[in-house]
């Protein structure tokens, strides 16, 4: 056990169960994460597209899963901006719909301490198995699964004649399980590359094997016909999410009200679009929302910044109208408080100064809110299902962190699409670069006598050659294009290598000087890209280069390669390339002329032996 | 007193005709010889080895479990003292087993611990559990760590905020109507509670018989996995209305296969010591 001031898992990277985790770089000073808790307590990660999250967890007796201190560095910036001074499961309320049955799982049974699973290879298969000390009877067991996990598309925007800007992203996945009764709950966070975070909670274990009622409309038939009703419940899961953003002195809530005008335009398909007016109000005071359509919350730091000037902020998105909305603990959506150390559980608080306590007793008062705590509430009503029977498929409930204005651009943007900033009518595409026009020659050679000219007095300046920006905007670095022929024909094959870029990023190829985009490859896990491509048949004869950007790197490599004009040579290796007709034709022509020679030859031999014999 | 060397028979080097199966013999002898010698060295190292680890690998105190409840002979409540953690953890670290003992035996030295009562009784609060307290309500980077009892005198729940840098209770606070999760040892006493009582133990041992084949339900049985969760009145609850303000729990009890016993229809007043049959 490693967790010890002193033990700051910062000087290298931790290889563990095949996750490397690496510290984020480009902050040289210790960051307020990395001043917060040491060892198995610190997480830091840069991720595949280079932006990173670094935070703190620890596992609470009822919360479960706690993360402290979680701050996201753009890949852009130079060092990690909080987000989150802590986040947690604060309750877990489950009523069975016979009203017979209500359970408070985070603080009646517990979600950590002695309800914690013991993580197996089956519950961590990507990333690095962490230990805590969660009880006293158990000591330390292995706690967390902490990964870096596929995420799918991350963007992709095809901008014609300049390249496909696609990439896959990936997210730093944290978890745990917890077994509470007959159901089992993993708790997870994910916080992905583009700064959004994922809340959820699973559901899965056994649906409670003693709630079964005779009253139809209450539960759902799981035995054969219709019988054996298991009862139908809710499961109303709240988290403590208190922000931090940029470490802030002070953040505000807004509210974002979008709502009709009643006007409507005059254009569009169903020619009575509704104009919209979105009104941005501040929340100054404590209170509770059921989150109506069009309408969301976020909570900014009036004084931080990014580049565009505009304060940075992270949006709550929740989905409508799933809040069990039937009694005071649970019938809201959000609710914000100001943060207090007694108010820690969302309802049937165990802080004995406010003990039984929940979030509409914390609101009662409609304090001004200050260093403002959200309490979001996700509602999920199981209705079950033949399929929820042993062991139960898992199901998911939670909500997402959105930055907003964090960073002025997509903080993982490809660099061939930062020059892309607010409206830009009217800006040519930097990447395609236009051609001069050309000017006619003077056909009237000039009446004017030349000027009598001096010597110059001064050097003339010494001239360095022009340095040319690659498309793209001005990439990292520069290498170059390997062909597998430095002069092809229109219509052929044209084979290329590159290195230097990262392993897995998409490259974009693009022949100049007209841009042609010939594709978006992948480079391999050493960062190469190998791939072929055909050369456009209206291809102009003479020099032309090819560029290769990587999309998350920005590297570029380029290479010029020559089209001539067809030869012989050429139009057999185009006839190998067209198809198979070509090549069975060529075959054949090339076995009749060994045919003709085999026979040539057998008469040769055999009119050389016949004039032998008679020589004899 | 010196034996003079017996050699066996057939050994006598005069004899050539069987020097080859002696020489062949001999050499068998030596390479196993040298064999059982390596053998010997290699086991010997590893048992070095593993002496040196088992000797290496004493338990870590922060690391290692602890007894879980203050009433275990060997609670941390029970010390007669307590060194420090040889380490402190940063503010926000997870928790350490060596702290929480040091922590449980702070506030065992207390008045406040000492003027309450435990489950059975006892002199000394029960212990329920040991957490970090938020570290951003302090500005000093401290580590502070929150413990709740119960007091089963007063039926009131405790917190004590210890500063684990200093050594210091900070705060004391005691609430009522608030109830969290049960010990193990809570658990087990109710499920005794309960099969003491006449009817709640009928209806639980037939059903249980019915699970087992006939076999009966003792406080011991080995096949049965117990939980609970504590219990606080509901408008759906008639039977049960001081649970809250008293402290009680529901068990849960699991029988080996995976059914689970009725135990919904009972509720246990661990302040009363009383089954509450619910409904």
């Amino acid at each position: 056990m490693t967790k010890r001031f002193g033990a700051l898992a910062l000087a290298g990277t931790i290889a563990a169960g095949g996750l490397l985790l690496v510290p984020i770089s480009g902050a040289s000073a210790q960051t307020v994460t990395e001043a917060s808790c040491s060892g198995e307590s610190l997480v830091q990660e840069t991720l595949d597209a280079g932006s990173g999250w670094e935070m703190c967890w620890r596992i609470d007796t009822y919360r479960g899963l706690v993360l402290d201190k979680v701050a996201y560095q753009p890949r852009d910036e130079a060092a990690p901006i909080m987000v989150l001074d802590s986040i947690a499961l604060a309750q877990l309320n489950v009523p069975y719909d016979t009203g017979a049955t209500e359970y408070n799982d985070v603080t009646t049974y517990q979600v950590g301490g002695r309800r914690l699973q013991a993580i197996t290879d089956v519950d961590c298969p990507v990333g690095e198995v962490r230990t805590a000390w969660t009880d006293a009877a158990r000591g330390e067991i292995p706690a967390i699964c902490i990964g870096e996990e596929d995420s799918g598309l991350a963007y992709r925007s095809n901008i014609t004649n300049d390249a496909v800007y696609a990439a896959q992203g990936t997210d730093l996945v944290l978890h745990t399980v917890s077994r509470i009764g007959w159901y089992e709950y993993q708790t997870e966070y994910r916080f992905h590359d583009d700064g959004e975070v994922s809340v959820r909670l699973g559901a899965t274990g056994d649906l409670s094997p003693n709630d079964y009622t005779n009253v139809v409309n209450q539960g759902w038939p799981l035995g054969e016909g219709d019988t054996d009703h298991a009862v139908n419940h809710y499961h109303s899961a709240f988290w403590r999410v208190d922000f931090g953003i940029d470490s802030a002195e002070e953040q505000v809530v807004e509210k974002f009200d979008t709502d009709p005008t009643g006007e409507h335009g005059t254009t569009g398909d169903t020619g009575h679009t509704a104009i919209l007016d979105t009104q941005l109000t501040s929340v100054d005071t404590e209170g509770k929302v059921i989150v109506d359509n069009r309408e969301a919350y976020r909570v900014v730091n009036p004084d931080s910044i990014n580049a565009d000037g505009h304060a940075r902020s992270y949006e709550i998105i929740v989905d409508r109208d799933q809040a069990y909305n039937l009694n005071p603990e649970t019938d809201y959506d959000i609710a914000f408080t100001s943060a207090k150390s007694d108010e820690v559980h969302a309802s049937y608080n165990l802080i004995p100064r406010k003990a039984n306590q929940g979030v509409t007793d914390y609101i009662a008062d409609g304090e001004t809110l200050e260093d403002p705590v959200a309490w979001v509430n996700v509602g999920f009503h199981h209705i079950n299902r033949d399929e929820d029977q042993s062991p139960m498929p898992i199901h998911w409930q939670g909500f997402t962190l959105y930055p907003r204005d964090v960073t002025s651009q997509n903080p993982i943007i490809p660099e061939g699409r930062k020059w892309v900033n607010g409206d830009m009518r009217g800006v040519p595409n930097p990447n395609i670069p236009t051609t001069p026009p050309t000017t006619a020659p003077p056909t009237t050679p000039p009446t004017t006598a030349p000027p009598t000219t001096t010597p110059p007095t001064t050097t003339p300046p010494t001239t360095t050659p022009p340095t040319t920006t690659p498309p793209g905007g001005g990439g990292a670095s520069t290498g170059a294009v390997e062909f597998g022929s430095g002069e092809v024909t229109p219509g052929s094959t044209q084979s290329v290598t590159a290195s230097g870029f990262t392993p897995g990023e998409s490259v974009s190829a693009v022949l100049h000087s007209d841009p042609i985009d010939v594709g978006t490859y992948l480079a391999d896990e050493e960062g190469d890209v190998k791939f072929q491509f055909l050369v456009p048949t209206d291809l102009p004869l003479g020099e032309h280069r090819l560029v290769l950007t990587g999309q998350t790197s920005s590297v570029t490599a380029e290479g010029t390669f020559t089209v001539a004009g067809a030869t012989v040579a050429s139009v057999f290796e185009v006839l190998g390339n067209t198809g198979s007709n070509a090549n069975v034709l060529a075959t054949v022509g090339a076995l009749l002329l060994f045919a003709g020679a085999g026979l040539g030859f057998a008469g040769w031999y055999r009119r050389r032996h016949e004039s032998g014999v008679v020589a004899a | 007193m010196k034996h003079p060397v017996q050699r066996p028979p057939g050994s006598d080097a005069t004899e050539p005709a069987e020097a080859g199966p002696r020489l062949r013999k001999s050499r068998v002898l030596g390479i196993a010889s040298i064999a059982a010698s390596a053998g010997a060295v290699i086991v010997l190292a590893v048992a070095t080895q593993v002496a040196v680890q088992a000797t290496s690998e004493e338990p870590d105190a922060a690391s290692a479990p602890i007894a879980a409840e203050s009433t275990d002979e060997n609670a941390p409540e029970k010390a007669e003292t307590l060194a420090p953690p040889a380490e402190i953890p940063a503010a926000y670290d997870q928790l350490a087993g060596d702290e929480v003992a040091y922590v449980r035996f702070l506030v065992s030295q207390s008045a406040d611990f000492t003027a309450g009562s435990d489950l059975f009784g006892g002199t000394g609060l029960q212990y329920l559990s040991t957490d970090v307290a938020d570290p951003s309500f302090h500005s000093d980077g401290q580590r502070r760590l929150t413990l709740l009892y119960y007091d089963y005198a007063s039926n009131e729940l405790v917190s004590f905020l210890v500063n684990v840098t200093s050594g210091a209770i900070e705060e004391v606070q005691r609430g009522t109507g608030s109830q969290p999760a049960p010990t193990d040892a809570e658990t087990l006493y109710a499920w005794e509670l309960l099969l003491a009582d006449p009817a709640a133990s009928a209806e639980l041992g037939t059903e249980f018989a019915s699970y087992t084949g006939g076999a009966a339900l003792t406080r011991d049985a080995a096949s049965v996995e117990l939980s609970a969760h504590s219990f606080t009145t509901d408008a759906a609850s008639f039977g049960a209305e001081s649970c809250g303000i008293e402290r009680c729990v529901q068990v849960l009890a699991q029988v080996d296969g995976g059914p689970y016993l009725t135990t919904s229809t009972y509720v246990v007043n661990l302040s009363t010591q009383t089954v509450l049959p619910v409904s």
